[in-house]
Formats: structure tokens, sequence, C-alpha cells
């Protein structure tokens, strides 16, 4: 790799070519041309830099100059005179200048001057801000990340328009590396947090992050944890609220979510509509929530356990339909169990798979094809399809997909401790789920916090208390800045309760 | 008081420094110990109701009970008056001496669990039951990282509670004030005995003191209150046994009809399974706990013990002792398990009389 750029325009010229392999890489576009008295060059990826606005900002202004200089004079010239894009710099690097170069920068080199001229003019395609796919609200706004870590970053500033956001930028990937930005709040987020992210993502050796979700495979505490020790969002107004609390946020370019660190379990259950909404209506969402977690994760295992083990317990009636019901079904209880909630994975994967509209017509035509002709086959008892329909249901009303997943992992190892333990395993089971993720920590802080352990907290964890009542940040935030609100929070409303 | 509700109502806080945030943190440990602690000590105390108190003193079991809170608050006033010096590097190694005690609750603990779970489940084999048991604690202890038994159960706490009042005062229309009468049951005499044979369940109190995150050196306010809570539940359930009479004293039970016992009487089935699940739970995270603190106490006085080795060591005992001996449980209540609370009264003297010798009588530690 070449160290500087020398004075030399021809042999700066040929270490480009040879770098970017110009005898066969027709996508970098070379442009010659004299301005100031010299011979220039200009670099730019066909596709990432806008045409008009080059021909604008550099070319035009360059072939109308008339004066003639050399060296640093000339390169003083260029950067304050004769180009007029608002994002213009000098770089002596020329690692640096290839590196931005392929990411749409354009590159004027000059003879006599030993150093690139960087100027800002990407127009590449991208897609635009649209409605958020996965976590849609009712109430609440309707913008999304996309795949551009500029955009992204806008979006963000356009909502907390304050210095305090601080955007630090870095690259990740050994050979051939990716943009990304740790975003914080100088002063709310603990500095630790933002040095170890820091660290975290220098010591991701992976040639190529290609996405977050990759990423954050690189950086997470525990890679053999069950859950997810990271928040996504799409949504920039959540991706605010957890800078708000403390959290920092990672973006990387080509990713249209942010990921969100340290977090913890509870985090997971909040969906962004619920700050949105009353109280009320929160807490009960989320209580809703909660209820499809443990019937999801429990249900499918306490019913073969206690129809295998203590049928005692139920009451005769719904006994003895069961019976009937399984009178005609020739496989055990637990297996069919096992049966039907592989068929409902089946179904649910290649419902995700199949593009668009067909998905949710293909999940609706198979569970009730496939379900009707199980039961008339006697493969399945008409029960059991309820029972795994609403631990499906259950793992739907999650608001984040790997936590659903996570749960229906969970499920299956509840149903098989279940099935060869009944009420005994479950207890096993349960305890053993329990722990591990109360073993869990998201950058070093445990994952059940503020819950298990206990920690000082706003109170907006399961139960969401009205909103004049969350004077606090949450357990993540830095010390000094616990405090959000001094003073009534109702000052304008009516007297609080 | 004002402020008290203030910080329950959460909207205020003492955590604005760093070092306020460490004693934050630090408290929060300590809390996820001791309610670990507390599940091990109440399961211990109401084995021994169910297993051994109540055949020998029925109606007057509770006053056996009520005695219980002797050796309790003795042993944690030798304790707390130890604790500085528990973590130095000597006191370290004054606390190898509850491993003992660990390894008999261990024993106990699992016993009891493979009894109940094999009549639970009645196809399977009572050794299938305690390996299976053993298995599910040496796995969730290794793979819950550092503190994740701690917090876990910490996170369980309101549900055992909740199911122990489900378990007593909830179920028991049966409950009768009358049988309670004569008051003084078979005389003192029996009652202070049996009492005497429960004295070793207390020897847990210890585990307040010699786990991570505890430090009664600095915590002077409502730390008495600990351990309280496993009394009051020994309380509860040695007061409804003395009120309903679940069986009669001779009767051939196994371990399972004893534990469950309460229940029985109960009009719904549901509370009998109930009953049950709340059992399945305070044993498994009491033999989890036991297993955990064995290993954090093994561990800081040998730090270069490998954690698995350290699990390995508390299970061995008790898994060899479930699958030889495994109807023996109420024989091993009489005879060995009072004895452990010779072993924790030996260590908290020695850590006292530490105490005494540190510079400052241990003040600053």
């Amino acid at each position: 790799m070449q160290a500087r750029f020398h004075r030399a325009l021809k042999r700066n010229m040929e270490w480009l070519d040879e770098q970017l392999g110009l005898s066969y890489n027709d996508d970098v576009i070379t442009r010659e041309f004299s301005a100031l008295g010299h011979d220039c060059a200009m670099y730019y990826v066909d596709g990432m830099a806008n045409g008009a606005d080059m021909a604008h900002h550099i070319l035009k202004p360059l072939l109308r100059a008339t004066e003639e200089l050399s060296g640093r004079q000339a390169l003083e010239a260029l950067l304050r005179r004769y180009l007029q894009a608002p994002e213009v710099a000098a770089c002596d690097d020329p690692a640096q200048a290839l590196s931005g170069l392929m990411r749409g920068q354009t590159l004027v080199l000059m003879d006599t001057v030993d150093a690139a001229v960087m100027v800002d003019l990407r127009g590449f395609v991208r897609r635009p801000v649209t409605v958020p796919q996965t976590e849609s609200v009712v109430v609440g706004p309707h913008e999304a990340f996309n795949e551009s870590l500029r955009d992204n970053l806008t979006l963000l500033h356009r909502l907390l328009p304050t210095p305090k956001l601080a955007v630090r930028m870095c690259e990740v990937g050994t050979s051939f590396p990716t943009q990304a930005a740790l975003c914080y709040l100088r002063g709310v987020c603990k500095p630790s947090t933002v040095d170890e992210l820091e660290r975290r993502l220098q010591n991701a050796a992976l040639d190529h992050v290609l996405t977050l979700g990759v990423l954050s495979q690189l950086i997470e505490d525990d890679p053999f944890a069950p859950l997810p020790q990271s928040a996504s969002t799409e949504r920039p107004d959540r991706a605010a609220s957890f800078l708000l609390e403390g959290q920092a946020l990672i973006l990387l370019d080509g990713t249209p979510y942010c990921l969100a660190m340290p977090m913890g379990f509870w985090h997971l259950f909040h969906a962004p509509d619920d700050s949105y909404m009353r109280w009320q209506q929160g807490t009960f969402m989320r209580l809703v929530r909660m209820a499809g977690a443990l019937l999801c994760l429990i249900l499918p295992g306490l019913f073969v356990s206690l129809v295998v083990f203590q049928p005692i317990t139920m009451p005769m009636s719904l006994l003895t339909n069961i019976i009937q019901s399984r009178s005609v079904v020739s496989i055990s209880l637990f297996a069919e169990a096992l049966l039907m909630l592989a068929v409902f994975n089946l179904i649910n994967e290649a419902g995700t798979r199949i593009p668009g509209l067909m998905g949710s017509s293909f999940g609706l035509v198979s569970a009730l094809i496939l379900g009707t002709a199980a039961v008339d086959a006697g493969l399945v008892s008409p029960l059991l399809i309820i029972v795994v329909a609403l631990s499906g249901l259950g793992s739907y009303a999650l608001p984040n997909y790997p936590l659903s997943l996570s749960f229906r992992i969970g499920q299956l190892i509840m149903l098989l401790a279940g099935g060869f333990l009944g009420i005994p395993g479950l207890c096993l089971g349960l305890t053993f789920l329990i722990m591990r993720v109360a073993g869990m920590e998201s950058l070093g802080e445990p994952y059940l916090a503020p819950a298990s352990p206990r920690r000082v907290h706003n109170p907006d964890l399961l139960l969401r208390a009205p909103l004049f009542r969350q004077r606090l940040r949450a357990y993540l935030a830095q010390p000094e800045a616990m405090l959000r609100a001094r003073g009534r929070m109702r000052r304008g409303g009516g007297d609080a309760p | 008081m004002i402020a008290w509700w203030k910080r329950a109502r959460q909207t205020r806080t003492d955590v604005h420094s760093q070092q306020a945030a460490a004693e934050s943190r630090r408290r929060g440990t300590a809390l996820a110990y001791r309610t670990l602690a507390c599940a091990q000590l109440t399961a211990q105390l109401m084995l021994w109701v169910s297993l051994y108190a109540y055949d020998r003193t029925l109606q007057t079991v509770w006053q056996a009970a009520a005695l219980q809170a002797l050796p309790l608050y003795a042993l944690y006033a030798l304790w707390r008056r130890g604790a500085p010096a528990a973590g130095t590097r000597a006191g370290a190694w004054w606390c190898l001496l509850l491993l003992p005690c660990l390894a008999l609750d261990g024993m106990a603990l699992l016993c009891a669990l493979s009894a109940h779970m094999s009549e639970l489940i009645p196809a399977a084999s009572p050794v299938s039951c305690t390996l299976s048991a053993g298995g599910a604690a040496l796995v969730t202890v290794l793979l819950a990282r550092r503190n994740g038994v701690a917090y876990g159960a910490y996170a369980l706490r309101w549900l055992l509670a909740a199911l122990l009042l489900l378990a007593t005062v909830l179920v028991n229309a049966r409950a009768d004030t009358v049988r309670l009468w004569p008051f003084w049951g078979q005389g003192p005499g029996v009652t202070a005995l049996t009492a005497l044979g429960g004295v070793g369940g207390a020897w847990g109190v210890a585990l307040l003191f010699a786990l991570p995150g505890a430090s009664a050196g600095q915590e002077r306010g409502r730390s008495w209150l600990w351990p309280l809570a496993p009394w009051a539940a020994l309380m509860l359930w040695a007061l409804w046994h003395a009120l309903v009479w679940p069986w009669q004293p001779g009767d051939a039970l196994t371990v399972g009809e004893r534990l469950t016992g309460l229940a029985r009487h109960s009009s719904s089935i549901a509370f009998l399974e109930l009953t049950g699940v709340f059992w399945l739970l305070l044993l498994i995270v009491a033999l989890f706990g036991v297993l955990d603190a064995g290993e954090k106490i093994l561990c800081r006085a040998l730090p270069r013990t490998p954690r698995p080795v350290a699990v390995l060591a508390m299970l061995a005992p008790a898994l060899a002792a479930a699958l030889a001996w495994p109807s023996g449980l109420a024989d091993a209540a009489a005879a060995l398990l009072p004895y452990r609370a010779a072993l924790s009264l030996s260590a908290g003297i020695g850590l006292a009389v530490m105490r005494a010798r540190m510079p400052g009588g241990g003040e600053g530690a």
C-alpha cells in the first residue's frame, strides 16, 4: 500500500489504477482534464456519485479557472474557492482516499499536489423512508429506518436535536469493512457502556459484517444464551427512547434497523405504542403479551403432563371429552403434541418464506386443510389443535421476532420435560429456564434486572405507571442523570393524584 | 415514612453517584443471595416439620417450631458478629466448615425431591427420578453462570410465597383451633426434645453472611428481618399442621403424602396439585441453591478449583445418598441432620474470634 500521495499525478494515477484494477474493472470512471495550469484527474464509482452535481460543483468551476497555481497553493484554492460542494476535504492517506472513493465520494487529483481532494457528492439509489414493516403501531409515528446509514442518523438527529447526541463513526470487518455508527446521549449514557461497546466493535474480527444480525452475534456477552442480548428496532422514535433511557445504539450501513445495548428481558416485551397510549391501556397490552408468552411456553407441556400423568386433576367433563376425542388417535399424546408443534412451525416458516400476500393465505389454507384432514385421519385430536393454536397465538403476541423464536424453542424444552416427567419435569424445566435466563447479561448488566436483581428503576417495566410518575430513567443510565424530571410533571393539567 | 413511600413508588432515588450506584448493585446482589439462603432455610425447616416433628408432637408442633427462633437468632447474632471476617482469606477457610452442612442439606433435599417425584409419576423409578433431578441441578447450576441461581430464586420469591399461602391458609376448611388443645400436648419435655432435633435446620442462617454480596458490617438496618421470613413460613406450616392434623402419628405415609398432607383435606383436587407444585419448586430451588452455595464457598477458599468440579463435589454425596439410601430420609433427619448446627456454630465462633482480633475490631472491613 502506498504510504502517501506523490506530487506527480501520473504516479498517483498509476497506483490508483492498479489498486482499482481499472484494466478489468469498468465500474470506476476516470475523467482527466486540465485546470489551474496543470493536469487533473477525477475518480468516481459509476452510479454512486451524482453526475449533475459533479459537473456543477467540480468540472464547471475548475474548467473555467484562469489562474495558474501549484502545490499547496493549488490545494488551498481548490478547497476554498473552486470546489463548491458543501463537503470537501483534503486527504493525505491514499488508503483512506480509496476507501472514500468506494463509499461513493469523488476524488480529485492534481499534478504538483501531494494529496487528494475528496468531494462528497453521493447520489446512489436508496429506499426512501417508509412505514415500519415489523413494528407497526396504531398510535404513533409511521417512519422506519432504511438501509442508508446517513438517512438513519438524520432521522435520529431530527428526533433528538441536541448537541448531546454523540455519534462515533467506525468501521467493522477486517478485509471488507462496513461503516457503523455508535450513538449515545452524552451525560445520560454511562461512559463505561460506550467504551465497552467500542472495544467490542473493534474486536469484531470477521472479514465482512453484512448486517447487524451478524454483528450482534460477535459482540454479545453470551453466544450460547437462549435469548437475544440486544434490542433491535426499525423505528427512529423507539431508538430515540432507548437513547433517552441511557442505552447506546449501533447502526450499520446496509441494515434498516439499529441495536440497543445494554438491554434487559423486559425491553423485549415493550412495544412502541405502550408509551403513546394511556397507562392503563399500555399496561393491559403488556399483561396480554406476558400471558401470551406464558401460554406459548408452558401450555403444550402442561396439557400433555396433566392428561398423561395427572388426569385426576382435570374436571371430569373435560377429561371425558379428551378421552373421547383421543379414542380414534393411534399415537401417544406426547408424540401427537410433538407432531403438531412441528407442523405448526413448518407452516409458520413456509408462510414467512412465501412472498407477499400469498404467505398469509398459504398459512390460513394449510392450517385449515391440514388440521381438518389430520383430525379426520385420526392423527391428532381436535383439543390438541386448540392447545397448539393457542400457544402459537401467544408466540405471535410477542413484539420481538427473535424473542418469539426463543420462546418456541423453550416451548419444545418444556414439552419434552412435561412429556417425560410430568409436572415435576415442568417445574425442573421452568426453574432451569428462569435461572439460565437470570444468569445472562447484556453488556455486563443482569438480564432480568431491575426485577431480579433489584435495581432502582423507572416504573415502566411489566406494568407501566402513569407518565407523571415516571420521574426516573432506566437503571442503565448514568447515575447522575437518573432523575429526568423534578417537581410536578402535570403543571398544566389537573391535579395529579 | 414519606421517604419510604416515595422510594416504594419509585419516584425518588438515592442513586445519584457512581459510588451510590455500586452500592445499589451490591445490595441487589446481596438481596438475591439472601433470598436463596432463605429458600434453603425454609425448605429445611418445613421438611423437619413434615418428616419429623409433627409425628412426635402433633398439636404442639407449632410450639416446637416457635422454639426454632432461638437457634435461628443465636446463630444469626454470632454470624453477624463475625461477618466482616468472613470476607477475608482466613474467613473463607472457616466457611469451608459449612460444606458438610450443605452436603447433608443436598442429601435431604434430593431424597425428598426424588421421593415426591416418583410418587407423582408412578411409572418412573426412584432411580430415574433421582438422576433426572440431580442432572437438572448440575446442568442448571453450570449453565446459570455466576449469579443465575440466586437471581432466579429471587425472581421466583413471590410465586413461592403465594403457593405457600395457598397450601396452608387458603385451602383448609378443616382447620380448627379445637385441635390445639390440650395446650401442652404430650408435655413440654417432648416438645422441647423435638425442637432440639430441629436445631440443625437453623444452620443455614450462616448462608446469609457466607454468600456473595453479604456485608453485615455495612448494613446495620433491618437485616435482622431476614431469619424472620423462614421462621414465619415454618410457623405457618407447623400451625396449620396443628390445626388440621393431616394424618395421625404412626400412619405409614410416603414422603410425598407427608409433604402434601395438608392439601389432602382441601375441597379441590387442584389445590393438592398446587401444593405439590409448591414443594417441587421449593425443593428444586433449594437443591440448586445448595450446589450454587457450595460452589461459591469452595471456590472462594480455593480459587483455583474449576467450577464444574466444585459443583460436582457438592452433588456427588447427595446423589450417592439418594441412590443408595432412598427411603432413609426420615432416619437421616433424626440422626444426622441436627449436628449441622454444631458446624455452623463452630465456623461462627471462629469468625467472631477472628473479627475481634482484626485491627479496630473489624469495623473497617
